[in-house]
């Protein structure tokens, strides 16, 4: 069974996005929610997921600090990674490209634009023989 | 501030549209929320542009984006409807569970982080990252006048929005 990773502070930025993923998701997934950077970090060491969806703008850890002791673990590195984010816009783009993200999407979240982003990363990660 | 009134406008409709299929009406003038039991939040918008945003959402009007939003993954949710891109049909009114105070809040808190975030990109130049702060609950009463807010109609609800910009940080 495939794991996703879920962390926003928001409850229903999780159902939300949630909902979106079980309509693109074809295989049994299991969806890990996280409400700030910390416990997603947590759960991720806990659970080795296959896809981290991650907001930004979190309290105790943000969704960049998280992205950062991703790449810096050995057990985590690679992971693939989508941030959702209201701050979105070309200039946060660049930043987030040293992080290694996947995908970078904005809030509100379009579905469809999640769906290409999860589509793309599966694709990818089928055609290197590995993952999915 | 006819730019920051028009991005307003802009970032209510995306906003509503995308979370819960609403379509947000402009009022001409405030409506009297005394008597109706409100959410109220604020943000702080922190750079480059400084300033704070604050809205008002009626109860009814959390409620039903929630039944929207939350529809089938509430466990009193009965007939789980068919997956689709578009929305689960909301709940009647009559059937909706109701979301208590501490769901309706984070509903709340949601919808104003992603419109500040929606309004400040469209006043700041692409070249600049920008940040806001982390919503707060304000007072549960809305101010005695609206005079001075954006109002909407959203089907028979309400919806209020008022933001405040320090003059010299806008043209970042």
């Amino acid at each position: 069974m495939k794991k996703v990773v879920i962390a926003d502070d928001s409850g229903m930025a999780r159902v939300f996005i949630k909902r979106a993923m079980e309509i693109v998701m074809v295989e049994p997934t299991e969806y890990i929610e996280a409400i700030d950077g910390q416990d997603a970090l947590d759960k991720m060491k806990a659970t080795t997921p296959d896809l981290l969806i991650t907001d930004l703008n979190m309290p105790n850890m943000d969704g960049a600090q998280l992205l950062r002791r991703i790449i810096a673990s050995p057990k985590l590195h690679g992971t693939p990674s989508i941030v959702i984010t209201s701050l979105l816009n070309p200039a946060k783009e660049m930043e987030l490209k040293n992080y290694g993200v996947s995908a970078i999407l904005g809030k509100p979240l379009d579905p469809v634009a999640l769906a290409a982003a999860v589509n793309t990363i599966f694709n990818t990660e089928d055609d290197n023989g590995n993952g999915w | 501030m006819e730019t920051v009134g028009k991005a307003l406008k802009n970032a209510v409709e995306k906003t509503f549209e995308t979370l819960a299929f609403m379509e947000p009406i402009p009022m001409a003038s405030a409506p009297d929320l005394s008597k109706t039991p409100c959410f109220c939040t604020e943000i702080e918008i922190t750079a480059p542009i400084k300033g704070r945003m604050s809205i008002i959402a009626t109860r009814p009007l959390l409620q039903r984006i929630g039944s929207i939003v939350y529809a089938d993954m509430l466990p009193q949710v009965p007939d789980t409807p068919p997956k689709s891109i578009a929305p689960a049909s909301p709940l009647p009114d009559s059937d909706a569970p109701t979301l208590d105070d501490a769901v309706l809040e984070d509903i709340i808190k949601e919808l104003l982080n992603t419109l500040a975030g929606t309004l400040v990109k469209q006043l700041v130049a692409e070249e600049h990252v920008f940040s806001i702060g982390f919503p707060k609950t304000t007072s549960g009463r809305p101010p005695a006048s609206l005079a001075s807010w954006t109002c909407f109609q959203v089907d028979t609800d309400l919806f209020a929005a008022l933001v405040e910009l320090l003059p010299d940080t806008l043209h970042a």
